[in-house]
This record gives C-alpha cells, sequence and structure tokens, in this order.
C-alpha cells in the first residue's frame, strides 16, 4: 500500500538536485519565513514554496492536513491576536492602517476586546508561515531519499549514532503511517467511521485506530532494538568517508539562495522590509 | 567439534511461572545444518534469543543452565560481543534492514565492531557473493523482492563473519520466489562456505527446510523432545502429533509402510524420488494408471460454486506513483466456493482484493466490479461490507477492546444495531466458531490461533456474504492452519462464499474448489486445483510451485503417475505393493 509524506523517485528538477544544494534551498526559505511577518513578503515565499511544491511533483492530497492544523492554530492565532490591540507593537506599517478596528465585541469578566489591523496582518502572517513551512516540508520529504540525509550528515561528520538514530527515525515515520493506513482500513471494513461533532465522543471512537497503533509501534521498536543489537550497534565508534558530487546546478542553485537570502536579511535587518 | 552447547537450560520469563524452556540440552558440531522444529509456543525462539544473548541482556528473563557458543557464554557477554560467534536473523526482514543502500546495510555490523575499512570491504563482498546479492548494492532495500530483502537481512549478519547462523522463520513472511531465494543462500553458506547454520521452522515451510537440514531438534512445550537425523521427526509421526505436521512425502511412505514395514521414510522430495524409483525399477511397487488425465478426483464433483456473486470485468489500477498493479482483470466469483487466490508478492492479489470490496476504485473509467448487483465503484463501504469484506492477516491490527466479547461487538454497535440483535450476533458467530467459552477472555491473553479466530469473528459478526482472507494461516502451525481452514469450510455450508490470499499451496489444493493464479496484475490461470497445479510449465513462469505431492507425481510421470496428482491418497490409489 503506497503511504503518504514519504520520497518518491521523480524526474524533477529539485529531485535531480545534489541534497546540499536541494537542502541549502530549501533551509533558506524556511529561514526567511521564520523572520517575516509581513503578509505581503510571505506572499512571495508562499508563492516560491508553491511552485517548488508543484513542479516537484509532489501529491496534492497530502495538503489536506493543512485544514485541521490551520484551522486550530486559527482560533490559537485569533485569541492572540486580539491580545494586540496596542498600535504600538506595529512599527513598520503606517499608524493609520495598522490601529484600523476591524472588529470589537463586548465580553463578560474581560471587557471590551478588539481586533486591529496590524494584529490581523500578524494573524494572517502566522497562517501562511505553517502553510509555507508545510509546503517546503513535503517538498522536502517528497525529493530527499533517506540516504541523501544520511550521506550529508556522514560528510558534516556527525556522529553515526546519531546519523542512526536518524536513519531510523526517518524510516519510522512512514512505517508507521503504512501501518495507521492498514489499521484505518481494516477498522472501516468493520464499520467503524466518526459520525460525531462532540470531541469527546470523538476521541472515544479513535481507541480503534489508537491502540491497536500503539501495540503495533510498541512490538516495531522492540523489533528494531533486537535487530540492532544483533548487528553490534553501539559496540565501538566508527567513522565513515563520504563524497557528495555537485554540479554546476547545484552551484547555481547555492549561489542564488545564498546571494537572495543575503539580499533579504540585509533589507529586513537594515530597512524593516518583512516586519509589520 | 561442538560450536554449540546447550545443557539443562531453563528459561523463565519474569512475571511468567511456567519456564518456556525446561531443562533443554543438545550439542551442534561445526557445519552441520540444524532445524529446530517445533509448533507455536514450543519454545524456539527464547532459545535461539537465549544462543545470542538477546535474553536476558534485553528480554529479561531467569536462565539456569549452561549455554557455550564459540567457546563463549552468552549470559556472561553482550549481544554486540556475541555476534562474531553466532548472528540471528529474524523472520520480518523489513525491520532489519536499516540502511539506505544494500552496501550500507551489509557495512553496518562491521562498522559497529569498529573493523578497519579494508576489512570491511572485504567482509561486506563475501557477504553479497555468498548471498547472491552481488550487483545489487547501489539499490535501496525497498527496491529489492522480499527474497532478496531478507537475504540481505542475512547478508548483514553474515558481513560480522559469524561461525554460527540462527533464522527464526526465515522464509515464513516470503513468497514462493522469495523462499526459494533464501534457502538456495542458506544452503549455500553451509555447504561451500561452511557456516554452521540453525534454521527454526513450526510447519508452514516444513517441506522446503527437510530438504536442505542434516539435523533436527524436536522442541515441544519448552522440551526437546527428541534431536538427532530428520527421519526420527517424522517416525511415529512425532511431528505431525505435536502440530508441525509432516512433509507430504513422509506422509506417503508412512502409509505405504502400512504394507512395507521395512520401508524407508525420506524427509526430502529428492530422497522420495530417488527411493521411488529404486522400488519401481526393483518392481517391489507398480504403478496403477488412472483412467485419464484427470482421474479420480479427490472431491468429485468439483464444487464450483453457486450463482455469480461477483463480476470483475476490465479492472485496471494504478497506484499514484505509476505502478500498474492490475492490468485488465477478468473474473468471476460465484456463490459457495472457497476460493485460493495466489500469485508472487506484487503480482496484485491484495490490490484487487482492495478493489473488490471498495478500498480502491479502478483506475479506468470502464472498468466494472459488481457484488451481489451492486456497482462497488459507485457505492459507499457500509454498503459493500456487509456484501463482501475483507481481512487483514496480521488480526493485531484491528483488535482493540479488552475481551472478546467487546470486540465481537464492535461491528454491530458501529452499524447501530439494537443491544439485542448485538448480542443475538455476537453469541451466534463465537458458538459457530467454536470460541464461545472465551467470550470474556482479555484479547492480550489469547494465543495466535485465538487471535485469528477472533478477528475472523469481528467481520463475520456484520454477516457479510463473502469474505477475503489475507494469508488467514500465517504464523500458525500447520495443525492451527487445518483447524482454521475446516472452520472456513464449515461457514461455506453457512452461505458464506471465502476467498483466500496465500502462499500455501499444500492447503489450497486440499481446501479450496478454485484457484486462480495471478501474474503482473492479471489471472495467468483460473480452475480446480486439480486443473491448476497440472500445469507445470505454467506455474513455473509464474514463479510458483505445486504441492510437493504434485511434484513427486510429475518427477515420476515416467512411470505413469498422473501428473495432476493432488493428495498422499490419490498417490497412494496409483500404486500397487507387489512384494
Amino acid at each position: 500500500m503506497p503511504t503518504w509524506y514519504e520520497y518518491s523517485p521523480e524526474d524533477t528538477f529539485l529531485h535531480n538536485l545534489s541534497p546540499v544544494s536541494r537542502l541549502t534551498l530549501i533551509f533558506s526559505m524556511l529561514f526567511l519565513v521564520s523572520f517575516y511577518y509581513d503578509p505581503r513578503y510571505l506572499t512571495v515565499l508562499l508563492a516560491i514554496s508553491a511552485a517548488m511544491y508543484h513542479s516537484a511533483k509532489v501529491p496534492k492530497k497530502w495538503l489536506l492536513i493543512l485544514i485541521p492544523v490551520v484551522g486550530w492554530r486559527l482560533g490559537e492565532f485569533l485569541l492572540v491576536g486580539m491580545g494586540q490591540y496596542n498600535p504600538e507593537l506595529f512599527r513598520v506599517w503606517p499608524r493609520e492602517i495598522v490601529s484600523r478596528v476591524i472588529f470589537e465585541v463586548h465580553l463578560p469578566v474581560i471587557g471590551d476586546v478588539r481586533m486591529i489591523m496590524g494584529a490581523l496582518l500578524w494573524v494572517l502572517g502566522q497562517v501562511l508561515h505553517i502553510v509555507i513551512g508545510v509546503l517546503l516540508t513535503f517538498t522536502l520529504i517528497y525529493t530527499t531519499p533517506l540516504n541523501d540525509y544520511v550521506r550529508l550528515m556522514r560528510k558534516l561528520r556527525v556522529p553515526p549514532q546519531i546519523t542512526y538514530v536518524m536513519t531510523v527515525a526517518l524510516k519510522f515515520v512512514p512505517d508507521i503511517f503504512r501501518m495507521y493506513q492498514s489499521i484505518q482500513v481494516a477498522q472501516r471494513l468493520r464499520g467503524w467511521a466518526i459520525r460525531t461533532k462532540n470531541p469527546i465522543k470523538a476521541a472515544k471512537l479513535a481507541l480503534p485506530l489508537m491502540i491497536p497503533l500503539a501495540r503495533e509501534i510498541i512490538r516495531y521498536v522492540d523489533r528494531l532494538e533486537i535487530s540492532s543489537q544483533l548487528r553490534a550497534f553501539g559496540a565501538t565508534t566508527v567513522r565513515y568517508q563520504v563524497e557528495l558530487k555537485m554540479t554546476k546546478k547545484d552551484y547555481a542553485v547555492c549561489v542564488v539562495t545564498l546571494v537572495a537570502v543575503t539580499i533579504a536579511m540585509y533589507f529586513l535587518i537594515m530597512h524593516k522590509k518583512g516586519l509589520l | 567439534m561442538p560450536v554449540v552447547e546447550v545443557s539443562d537450560l531453563t528459561v523463565t520469563y519474569l512475571r511468567k511461572k511456567e519456564p518456556a524452556l525446561k531443562n533443554v540440552s543438545f550439542k551442534i558440531n561445526e557445519g552441520e545444518f540444524v532445524g529446530l522444529l517445533g509448533p507455536l509456543g514450543a519454545g524456539k525462539t527464547t532459545l535461539l534469543y537465549t544462543l545470542v544473548g538477546i535474553i536476558p541482556h534485553t528480554i529479561p528473563a531467569r536462565v539456569k543452565g549452561t549455554v557455550v557458543v564459540d567457546g563463549k557464554n552468552p549470559l556472561d557477554h553482550t549481544v554486540a560481543e556475541m555476534v562474531t560467534s553466532i548472528g540471528l536473523v529474524i523472520d520480518d526482514p523489513t525491520v532489519q534492514v536499516f540502511n539506505l543502500t544494500v552496501e550500507d546495510d551489509v557495512a553496518f555490523g562491521p562498522m559497529n565492531l569498529g573493523m578497519p575499512e579494508d576489512e570491511i570491504e572485504r567482509n561486506v563482498e563475501y557477504a553479497l557473493r555468498a548471498t547472491r546479492l552481488k550487483g545489487l548494492e547501489k539499490r535501496h532495500p525497498k527496491e529489492l523482492s522480499g527474497g532478496q530483502q531478507q537475504a540481505l537481512s542475512i547478508a548483514g549478519v553474515l558481513a560480522m563473519r559469524p561461525k554460527v547462523l540462527a533464522l527464526d522463520e526465515p522464509i515464513s513472511m516470503l513468497d514462493p520466489v522469495g523462499k526459494s531465494i533464501v534457502l538456495k543462500a542458506i544452503n549455500e553458506l553451509n555447504l561451500e562456505y561452511g557456516i554452521t547454520c540453525i534454521i527454526a521452522e513450526s510447519g508452514s515451510d516444513l517441506e522446503e527446510v527437510m530438504n536442505i537440514v542434516n539435523r533436527v531438534v524436536v522442541l515441544n512445550e519448552g522440551e526437546v523432545l527428541v534431536e538427532g537425523d530428520p527421519k526420527v521427526a517424522v517416525e511415529d509421526r512425532l511431528l505431525e502429533r505435536i502440530g508441525v505436521g509432516l512433509p507430504q512425502v513422509s506422509e506417503l511412505f508412512l502409509k505405504l509402510r502400512e504394507k512395507l514395514p521395512d520401508l524407508d521414510v525420506p524427509v526430502s522430495l529428492e530422497e522420495a524420488i530417488e527411493l521411488l524409483r529404486e522400488y519401481l525399477n526393483e518392481g517391489t511397487i507398480k504403478v496403477r494408471p488412472r483412467e485419464g488425465k484427470g482421474g479420480k478426483p479427490s472431491r468429485n464433483p468439483p464444487r464450483m460454486g453457486g450463482s455469480d456473486y461477483v463480476r470483475v470485468s476490465n479492472l485496471h489500477y494504478t497506484y499514484p506513483s505509476g505502478v500498474k498493479a492490475l492490468n485488465g482483470v477478468n473474473l468471476t466469483l460465484r456463490e459457495g466456493e472457497l476460493v485460493g487466490i495466489i500469485g508472487q508478492n506484487g503480482s496484485g492479489k491484495t490490490t484487487l482484493s482492495f478493489c473488490i470490496v471498495g478500498i480502491y476504485k479502478p483506475t479506468n473509467p470502464d472498468a466494472e466490479v459488481i457484488v451481489d448487483g451492486v456497482d462497488v465503484t459507485k457505492s459507499s463501504t457500509f454498503e459493500i461490507i456487509r456484501k463482501v469484506n475483507y481481512i487483514f492477516q496480521n488480526p493485531d491490527a484491528m483488535l482493540f477492546s479488552k475481551d472478546v466479547y467487546e470486540e465481537v461487538s464492535f461491528g454491530p454497535k458501529m452499524l447501530e444495531y439494537d443491544e439485542e440483535t448485538t448480542k443475538r450476533l455476537v453469541e451466534d458467530v463465537l458458538k459457530f466458531l467454536g470460541i464461545e467459552e472465551h467470550k470474556h477472555t482479555l484479547i492480550v491473553d489469547l494465543p495466535k490461533y485465538l487471535r485469528t479466530m477472533v478477528g475472523l469473528a469481528s467481520v463475520l459478526v456484520l454477516k457479510p456474504r463473502m469474505l477475503i482472507v489475507d494469508e488467514p494461516t500465517n504464523g500458525l502451525d500447520r495443525k492451527e492452519s487445518i483447524r482454521l481452514m475446516r472452520h472456513l469450510r464449515e461457514l461455506i455450508k453457512e452461505g458464506i462464499t471465502f476467498v483466500i490470499i496465500t502462499h500455501d499451496m499444500r492447503l489450497v489444493s486440499e481446501f479450496c474448489d478454485r484457484v486462480i493464479v495471478m501474474s503482473n496484475g492479471q489471472v495467468l490461470l483460473d480452475g480446480t486445483p486439480r486443473e491448476v497445479f497440472s500445469r507445470h510449465e505454467v506455474l513455473r513462469r509464474a514463479s510458483l510451485k505445486p504441492p510437493q505431492i504434485t511434484q513427486l507425481a510429475a518427477a515420476l510421470r515416467d512411470f505413469g503417475f498422473a501428473e495432476d496428482t493432488l493428495t498422499v491418497n490419490e498417490f497412494l490409489d496409483q500404486l500397487e505393493v507387489v512384494g
């Protein structure tokens, strides 16, 4: 059964990059995103991320996870946003824009709460952070085989114990998804479905999935531990020798990315571009 | 010279009163190939874990007695210290392969042992060559077949240069080609590289294992019943009595011995062919040819079911990754049949089943999947599951409740049946499967066979008229497999149609009315077991083997044996003892 959130070999620009340039590109974008709050700049990064996602042929259905994640976090952001009703918090955008009140409600005990434009932009920025983060992460997962991470870590002389733990963790995630998919299908065939909006009842209905999954994970981990011991894992210290090949295209991607990030950071630090 | 010496070994798991191994004593000499035979729960895995030191270093247990492997006592050495003396390969290759290329994975053990680079290279080369994986060094393990993945697990252990290679049911999860790849590799390791091998087996692959071992240790309920030449395990039907079963050729000769008391009982196909040839040539026995090719069938007439229940036409299915799993399947399944679907892993068996129960929708618009007159492609899962349902091979993927009653009642509750109907349905199904006395038993306390039965009950309670069961006997010994298959046959009388997906050709020949052979996403053969298993050439092309007794008859076809012989009794019917 094919699973979600797993590398898939494709012939795309991103797939064909060396792990060094691919990671440089994606991590640089994630780095920039973490500093930006202005939705205009984030929208540009969103467009670039979406283009990368599309060109790498990452399955669209992976993005379904955004619905619960954004839905859940949006409430939290709106609550925090309503706490930021002081326009002085927003020093980059013109005061008359950020101080505009979008809505105001009276709550018992708390009193009047309002959402100003500055806070709304902040909320929008937070949502964009999540969406871009998910797009880039999925692009990375879909375009990067586990070998690439390991080779890179070895090149960076990361201790093999850490490399192993990372490898097992990366192997573990798709395996767990596979287990989860099988369990879900098995229970659906017994009539299982979440047909309630009551969160307590819904949580109870998740037990038929969670209990077998927990049991399977424990068994899997136990077997993994035995298997690694049988391969003398942890017996001594080991050193690896790894070579990573870079093409002209890889160097170009790295150079363009680093130049773009440097320019963006310059404008961010010196001219506050990207902040609210 | 003994390389493994076990004396008076008693192992008791913590929080268990009964020991898993009781006063076990035996020796294994260098270069031997030992079969560790016994039913489920006999103590085989416990013994292997103790030999490598997993017990008690990783799995705590009270251990009494002496164990010496290659001069080391595993109780006094860590597992990492033992791996150069004894390597262990477990049944599931997917758990044992950690790394991302074949060569990295094979090098993993030697690197952990801190071997110098040139030695690592030499050992990787040796292990890849010995397991016939040379040329696949750069491949991702996922790109390998099941058999090659298990061969890779063996290579990973072998690269640490152990004196003894222990294998815990290494072929139980593999398809026929996988089994053959692994067994060939292990056999070569023993014969050409002189590695001492121990292979644990509980019955489903007994015939293959008996073909290659030169000594056996038979375990039951934690005790050694017998050890020595493999023939001692089949004499007096010992293996059959403890639930492991007998190779068909041994069974044949044991029955023949009733007329020829001095007859030697073979344990392997080759030996049986040789012995029968000898007796036929010297005239001790004669062949009584059957009339016509089909001859006297074992089930007369073959049950081929009632009216059409499932109709599949021009079914294609392509995974989102682009892998074509089904390439135009056309098929009709009839009421009241027990159908066996066989084929290599990846031949499309499970995908076809998922399309029939509506989990997957065909990827071509003109495909038709009609179940009981309903178009599955346009129906919801809940409409379909009472018409046709599917059970995964691992019952643990669905069991979650506290006790059996609660577990089985989950389905009816989900379909919002009232309490009284639920109770009646659950009690009926438990009674029918003969597990009503376990109604209030905790799921965690159930042995594998009963967990399989509870898994079956929890779907049967929804009263589907057809049930597709994936590898129903996986993880069961021969006795339990037969018990389960008899239950399925009984259920057919109640109006339920069964389709089983399996790699066990013997069970298919013994219990199924019809066999469908799948290959490359298509139906290659479809007919009665007799019709299908007599097509030796087509089966070979699909990398499948007929049951051992059919292979024996085919090997002796020049003497007049019918190539479509399916059972031991049918074979016996063709023999006439002269003197």
